[in-house]
């Protein structure tokens, strides 16, 4: 009997004990040898025939590997980084010490591309978190090469949760021959006191305006829940597969499969997914192990990853393997086939929703889509035998009947036959710029001219406000309502309707117009004239300053497309600053053979993450950031383009780290963007906003928690201040001008003279449409013969005026004739000295003032003759108006700074939050702006506390430039003239 | 809140120590006592560790037990409940045995905005243990072995067993005052992936424990564990409570709680409602 006992008692205990005696990588913690086990296993071994070679590994700049970028504005391998390929997909980890975005180190993925013709990068990076705070994600600080060719190739890398060395993180990335992706296992082992959530993920962040996120689920597909971090668990939902698919070339789709569970968890967003583990208490000493195969697809729409993803579950959890469904696209009952990409034409099928409306959104469950080839063809792989619906899309809504399908048995193809779409028109238009003369750049827009009630497009739900919606939102062109036009006829599918279609190739040029009724299957051509007009004199450049392209993060924009979309503009002076990058568009630029007419600085725009700075009174850290820097040297094979990593740190220590990577040793502009901009997801919150800048404050030590940060050197040498210039405009929003227009105006009250310059901030060719706003730069300069330096240092000085749309030239002119632009140099004005003041306008920017703004008090206010629409197609027009200085400063005690204005009049706002800057305008037309104007439902929704102006109707002046321009308020700002009126040098009036 | 807490707990102490009770009931440590010892109040692990009662005999109970740790400036917070089933036997002489299982514990636990929750069982201890003293003496103590079975359905990738080594002692100063407390080593092995880890976590707790009636009786005193690892830390020094009813039968309920003032532990509070029936 105690022999029994005994021996029961032993199998007990190692029972008991085999869940963690069993030796099994690093779930006991990262010991420096252990290797995770080969992830995935259950997929097997492809079989392919594959050249010697063809499965390797290696460090980017070593040995035989230069630097193996993929094609693509998101491939961004540095010397350094590793590279992984078997001869169907390329991957490129970047090396520990190459932190970036929200992950602290490297040991991401960085590149992951499909080898072949017209396929390339479209991943920003997929990093592991287990957690939402910057704390939770993993660092790693060794990596280590398995080279097992010709079976497989492996990179580990070793590390911790940033947050708590205690917990490790170990990640095996592993390439197999021919296989459509990685193989990843992550080992997280708790070895920290506390019981903790460990929720193991790998992190998309897809930026909002690149691939979008897809899940198949009831209710979901495209469609997520909104996002709110503080209750996450809200959006958490579960998933078979997790999908992406581009916006824009290199068409290329990719997905997430969990190899250890049949359903991975997590949230889903355009700026972010989490696909992972499930949410559980995690013991001390206790480990979560993660696997799930990453592939990669090319071509367009989402089936390339989703047939991937449906083979690969087969394999792994024993599902049929999924059947193969075929057919095609036509325009029209009988019509012609429907090309694919354009028009945004594709086809989702999904489960019907139960109940009476099996289409509805909200209850079926999307399986994949097709994009067919120009043919109108599509194949697709979906779950077998189900009985499923394919939806026609064209032009951002719904565009035919419904098929119903079922599936075939698994391996079977059924063809389901002509699907049709409805018609579409065919517009071709061309733009002269005289006639018989093509213009060279130009941009097309059109626009409803009896824009019908209800949703207006989108893309499945999402990036609503393209109407007609031509090509993906933030794709190439046509991209939302918007097309380039190079030089020769644009073609373009339209759905049929009533048009107004522009063609516009900047403020400085008349407008082309032509108002067309396309029905179905009309074929129509259109000649637009837009002509460039002498509005601005020569010697002085119209700068964007604040710029993005498919290389930042939130942008999908073509590098082409890009260029294109400032020469159609007619911005000569572009300071390339994606996100964290150092670009300058040169392919591009030579590839147009544009040099001589459009010069880009190489810059950046420093775009920290990560929430880390605790700023009193906020229950949530900040991220200090969104400062541009440029002419920067650009380093391709340095990580991040030689940008530094701008994470974690003040932007006094950042402006610090460009003095050695200046492209002119010495000569660099720093400028701080959109200061009051809102958070999103906790960030891109502007600087002054998010360190609680209160303008009515004074900018001396102790005023002021945001005072002293400002006055404060963090990296010891620049103060977080010193900023060269500031942007007053940031693309369309009046909302943001204004506000900043207020901060500007203390900051300069305050003594603090920095340039206000004016720029688009645009991401793509609808999302702040390139050039509105611009700085035009006073330095007599030529962009043939552009002194780089001069000109920096002109935008330094003020001599400049921001715009997005009037010229303004404003003078100071002495009796004795001399005459002295805006500038931030201080100067004495003469006795009898008057003000000069020249608005230019075309048409159809509508500009019906002029403002005399003296240490942040309009002083006076000119009407002036040039609101009143005209015709669109027409010559500018000027009006000079003169003031006495001496008027204009009268009362002034000490010195005083003067700005001017052009435009439209400034809607009345007010500050009823009492933090200094306006918030609310008068939303109920009430005449006056108070509490009545706050929605009692969200107080915290600016956009109807202070909305964007509304489209008037056509027969507005204003309408014309809001097509062009959505939501733009016409306005031009020249920098101050600083006035040394007590002759004792210059004091800003409000200093302390 | 540390300031605040030491206040109270410094209250608490003046209280019990200046309202002691003028009744006598018998001066011998083990005398039916309604807490012959310090109440286990562990959040869980199935009383691994814990001293209990000096002077032990047939018993059973059943503890809803509750901890909490909310770690505010770190985006952080857990709170785990349970149920802990317990039972002691006199194995004749001095000799005694018990067993416990918490069975079910509820954990819901908060990484900033990400939270989890999770149900799960386990894990179990046996121990032995022999007294000392006791009887008409004023003095008794205990010693004991436990040994932590690796039952525990929350871990996922690993096991964890432990030994742990008990001392426990009760001297009564007043027919109505008694001093108690305890000295535990508990040892653990924590198995992780083929990976092992050994770790220890001395106790010590001191209370005084007063009984104005012989059905009732209230403690008060304090618990110090620490880390003995390679960098040794302290882990809490927390200030702990106990009040108990015995009723007629042999039934008793008490309540226990602990509030850490220090240590590197993140657990502020843990809380014991114990039901039992105890041989006196």
């Amino acid at each position: 009997m105690i022999a029994h006992l005994r021996a029961l008692a032993v199998v007990a205990a190692v029972v008991a004990l085999a869940p963690g005696c069993k030796r099994r990588g690093c779930l006991g913690g990262d010991d420096g040898s252990c290797l995770p086990p080969p992830p995935c296993a259950a997929l097997g071994a492809p079989a392919c025939a594959l050249p010697p070679g063809a499965l390797r590994i290696g460090v980017v700049g070593r040995d035989a590997w230069a630097l193996p970028r993929s094609p693509g504005p998101k491939a961004v391998a540095a010397t350094g980084d590793f590279v992984l390929e078997n001869g169907r997909v390329r991957a490129v980890v970047d090396a520990p010490d190459h932190p970036q975005a929200v992950a602290p180190s490297g040991g991401t993925i960085l590149d992951l591309a499909p080898l072949g013709a017209g396929a390339g990068d479209q991943i920003g990076s997929v990093f592991q978190g287990a957690g939402l705070l910057p704390r939770d994600v993993a660092k790693y600080e060794s990596a280590e090469i398995l080279d097992r060719a010709p079976e497989h190739v492996a990179l580990v890398l070793r590390g911790h949760l940033e947050g708590d060395r205690r917990v490790t993180v170990v990640t095996r990335y592993e390439l197999r021959p021919c296989e459509a992706g990685l193989r990843v296992r992550s080992e997280v082992y708790n070895g920290a006191r506390d019981v903790n959530t460990l929720a193991l993920t790998d992190g998309f962040f897809w930026g909002d305006r690149g691939l979008l996120p897809f899940v198949p689920g009831r209710g979901q597909g495209f469609r997520h829940p909104e996002l709110d971090l503080l209750e996450l668990g809200k959006a958490w939902r579960d998933w078979p597969f997790l999908a992406a698919r581009a916006q824009a070339a290199p068409f290329v789709a990719y997905a997430q499969v969990r190899c250890d569970a049949r359903r991975g968890e997590g949230f889903n967003d355009p700026t972010l997914s989490a696909s992972g583990v499930g949410r559980v208490p995690t013991l001390p000493g206790d480990a979560i192990a993660f696997e799930r195969f990453l592939v990669v697809a090319p071509g367009a729409g989402l089936s390339p990853a989703v047939d991937e993803a449906l083979a690969a579950r087969a394999a792994l959890f024993d599902e049929p393997p999924p059947a193969r469904v075929r057919g095609r696209l036509l325009a029209g009952e009988g019509g012609a086939p429907f090309p694919g990409g354009a028009a945004a034409g594709a086809i989702l099928f999904y489960e019907p929703a139960p109940g009476a409306d099996p289409d509805a959104e909200a209850g079926r469950t999307p399986w994949s889509e097709a994009i067919p080839g120009p043919d109108g063809r599509f194949e697709l792989s979906l779950p077998p035998r189900r009985r499923l619906r394919a939806l026609p899309h064209a032009f951002g809504r719904p565009a035919g009947p419904a098929r119903e399908l079922v599936t075939g048995a698994s391996g079977t193809t059924t063809d389901v036959g002509d699907l049709v779409a409805l018609r579409p028109a065919r517009l071709v238009v061309t733009v002269e710029e005289r006639p018989g003369a093509p213009a060279d750049f130009a941009e097309i827009v059109l626009v409803p001219a009896d824009p019908g009630p209800g949703p207006g497009p989108s893309l499945y739900g999402l990036f609503p406000g393209c109407e007609p919606l031509l090509g993906a939102p933030h794709g190439g062109s046509p991209a939302c309502n918007r097309a380039l036009a190079v030089g020769a006829p644009v073609e373009l599918l339209v759905p049929p309707g009533r048009f107004f279609v522009y063609a516009t190739r900047g403020p400085f040029a008349t407008l082309g117009r032509a108002e067309v009724a396309l029905a179905a299957g009309d074929d129509r051509a259109l000649v637009l004239r837009a002509t460039r007009l002498p509005v601005v004199p020569p010697g002085v450049l119209g700068a964007d300053f604040h710029v993005h392209g498919a290389a930042s993060f939130d942008s999908s924009l073509p590098e082409i497309d890009r260029v294109v979309s400032f020469l159609a503009a007619g911005v000569d002076v572009v300071a390339a600053t994606d996100h964290d990058v150092v670009t300058d568009y040169a392919e591009a630029v030579a590839a147009l053979g544009v040099g001589d007419r459009l010069v880009v600085l190489p810059g950046v725009e420093t775009t920290p993450n990560i929430l880390y700075f605790d700023v009193p009174g906020e229950a949530f850290p900040k991220t200090l950031g969104h400062f541009n820097f440029w002419p920067l040297r650009r380093d391709p094979a340095l990580p991040r383009g030689g940008a530094p990593w701008d994470e974690l740190r003040e932007p006094g220590v950042t402006m610090d780290e460009m003095e050695a990577r200046w492209l002119f040793p010495g000569h660099g502009v720093r400028q701080m963007n959109h200061a009051w901009s809102e958070a999103k997801l906790g960030r891109d919150q502007g600087f002054l906003r998010a360190i609680g800048f209160d303008p009515r404050k004074p900018l001396a030590p102790g005023a002021s928690f945001a005072a002293d940060l400002l006055l404060r050197r963090p990296g010891g040498g620049r103060r977080n201040l010193d900023w060269d210039a500031q942007e007053v405009m940031t693309g369309t929003s009046r909302r943001e001008w204004m506000r900043s227009r207020g901060l500007w105006f203390a900051l300069l009250s305050q003594g603090q003279l920095r340039a206000g310059t004016a720029n688009s901030d645009t991401h793509s060719l609808a999302n702040e449409p390139a050039g509105y706003g611009r700085t035009l730069v006073f330095a007599e300069q030529r962009t043939s013969t552009l002194d780089v330096v001069a000109f920096d240092d002109a935008v330094k000085a003020g001599r400049i005026v921001g715009t997005n749309g009037p010229f303004l030239d404003a003078r100071v002119v002495a009796p004795d004739g001399g005459a002295r632009g805006p500038s931030l140099a201080a100067f004495a004005p003469a006795a009898g000295a008057e003000i000069v003041v020249t608005v230019t306008a075309v048409p159809w920017v509508p500009v019906s003032e002029v403002r005399f703004v003296v240490n942040g008090e309009v002083r006076r206010t000119e009407p002036v003759p040039l609101a009143d629409g005209g015709d669109p197609a027409g010559a500018d027009r000027s009006v000079t108006v003169r003031a006495p200085l001496a008027a204009l400063v009268g009362g002034v005690r000490g010195d005083a700074w003067l700005v001017v204005e052009a435009g439209l009049p400034l809607p009345a706002a007010a500050d009823l939050d009492d933090d200094g800057i306006a918030e609310t305008l008068d939303t109920n037309g009430d005449g006056s702006v108070d509490r009545r104007d706050v929605p009692a439902d969200d107080e915290d929704d600016e956009e109807r506390r202070f909305p964007a102006p509304a489209r008037p109707g056509p027969d507005d002046a204003r309408f014309h430039y809001d097509v062009v321009a959505p939501g733009a308020w016409p306005y031009a700002f020249t920098n101050p003239f600083v006035l040394d009126l007590d002759g004792g040098g210059w004091k800003g009036p409000g200093a302390p | 809140m540390r300031a605040a807490r030491t206040a109270v707990v410094a209250w608490a102490w003046a209280s019990a120590l200046t309202a002691a009770p003028a009744l006598a009931q018998a001066a011998a440590p083990c005398e039916a006592a309604a807490l012959p010892g310090p109440l286990p109040i562990g959040p869980e692990v199935a009383d691994f560790g814990e001293i209990g009662a000096v002077c032990p005999t047939d018993a059973i109970d059943a503890r809803l037990r509750g901890a909490a740790a909310i770690d505010t400036p770190d985006f952080y917070g857990n709170v785990a409940g349970g149920l802990t089933l317990r039972g002691v036997r006199r194995l004749g002489g001095r000799w005694s045995a018990s067993a416990a299982v918490d069975a079910p514990t509820f954990r819901f636990v908060a990484n900033a905005v990400v939270e989890s929750t999770g149900w799960s069982a386990g894990p179990a201890t046996l121990g032995v243990a022999r007294t000392f003293g006791g009887g008409a003496g004023r003095t008794a103590g205990l010693v004991g072995a436990q040994a932590l079975l690796p039952l525990e359905t929350a871990r996922r990738s690993s096991a964890r067993a432990g030994l742990a080594l008990v001392a426990g002692g009760r001297h009564a100063l007043r027919p109505w005052l008694a001093l108690q407390g305890g000295l535990a080593l508990p040892a653990t092995w924590t198995i992780s992936g083929g990976r092992g880890r050994a770790g220890l976590v001395p106790g010590l707790v001191a209370e005084a424990a007063l009984a104005p009636a012989a059905a009732f009786a209230f403690s008060v005193g304090a618990a110090l564990r620490g880390e003995a690892a390679r960098a040794p830390a302290l882990l809490a020094l927390a200030p702990r409570a106990a009040v108990a009813l015995r009723t007629r039968g042999g039934f008793v309920y008490a309540l226990a709680a602990e509030l850490a003032l220090a240590g590197a532990a993140r657990t502020d509070l843990v809380a014991a409602f114990t039901v039992g029936w105890r041989r006196f």
